[in-house]
């Protein structure tokens, strides 16, 4: 009954529906399919493009996260536009659909923008790539402070750590902090400590140290690491900010050489 | 040709019906309509999709440029 409801379709109206959330445009349209598949590919260009950034060689990695953040913002860009475009041309022929509400608009919104994207967010931060700051210098020379880094959360997802590997882990002594060192002992390997002990790492566990020991508080400190709590590979230097500004030399070094 | 002749029943259906479409769009179309017929509406809701686009692109950006403290 309500189908033969004639109206039309404004342009800025689409428009302002589609800045909102990528694919609204399209569902005030009447295009209820077309608008969900809009933010469907908007979510997976957004997942897919960090996960697959990931696979990339190391020197490339920084690449490919601007590149899914681009391709993203381009989804939603022409969303938008083909929202205004598909309006203009509807005239004063468009049979209201059953979900041209203003309430179910709003349902549609936060499902979409709060639930599908804030999940999508929120789940490659947890699971696929993660960035870290920097504020401390025991890492240095190869990591300084106010360094910037892409870390990796898949990394050890698909394949065991190595001797060498600068890696992002739980703190034992807090666990709300994060600290960041190099694996120096896999599980089994003896360690020779300062003092000349000998030191056998435990089944499941990892030796970390800081490539600046004077000022580095690490394994010779808290012990060694659990795998379950190392969180993440540290790849490559995004950006960089010292003293005297911004460091342009390190921006997009890579990390992890051999020790 | 014989004249048709509605019963009352059939006409008071119709009728009835017609109303009840009517009240249905009206419903539908007060809210909406009454917020777009003002020119500040119209400003505030596009100020307010602008708002919650910047947002998104915010959201978006911030969803992998917020690095996390790691000492």
């Amino acid at each position: 009954m309500q189908d033969n409801y004639k109206t039309e379709r404004k342009g800025w109206i689409a428009a302002v529906a589609g800045l909102t959330m990528p694919g609204m445009g399209q569902i005030y349209n009447g295009e209820l399919i077309k608008g969900l598949s809009i933010l469907t590919i908007y979510v997976m260009t957004f997942v897919t493009g960090l996960s697959l950034t990931v696979h990339l060689p190391d020197k490339y990695l920084m690449f490919g996260v601007f590149l899914t953040l681009a391709a993203t913002m381009a989804v939603y860009v022409i969303s938008i536009s083909e929202a205004y475009r598909k309006s203009a041309g509807t005239g004063a022929g468009y049979s209201l659909k059953q979900y041209n509400r203003w309430y179910i608009y709003v349902a549609i919104w936060m499902i979409g923008s709060l639930l599908v994207t804030g999940f999508a967010y929120s789940h490659t931060r947890e699971n696929v790539i993660q960035l870290f700051k920097i504020p401390a210098e025991g890492m240095q020379p190869e990591i300084m402070k106010g360094d910037r880094v892409i870390a990796d959360k898949t990394a050890y997802k698909r394949m065991p750590p190595h001797k060498g590997d600068i890696v992002i882990f739980v703190y034992p002594d807090d666990r709300s902090k994060y600290f960041i060192r190099r694996i120096a002992g896999l599980p089994g390997d003896n360690m020779q400590l300062a003092d000349g002990k000998q030191y056998t790492v435990p089944h499941g566990m990892v030796f970390v140290l800081g490539d600046d020991p004077g000022k580095s508080v690490d394994s010779r400190t808290f012990g060694p690491v659990s795998l379950r709590d190392m969180i993440a590979k540290v790849r490559q230097i995004y950006y960089s900010v010292g003293p005297d500004g911004v460091r342009w030399n390190r921006i997009g070094l890579t990390l992890n050489r051999p020790q | 040709m014989k004249k048709f002749e509605p019963s009352r029943d059939f006409v008071s259906r119709v009728m009835r019906d017609i109303h009840a479409y009517e009240k249905t769009q009206i419903g539908s179309t007060s809210i909406f309509a009454s917020l777009v017929s003002f020119r500040t509406m119209r400003l505030a809701m596009s100020a307010g999709g602008l708002l919650l686009g910047i947002a998104n692109l915010i959201r978006l950006y911030l969803s992998v440029f917020s690095p996390v403290l790691c000492r």
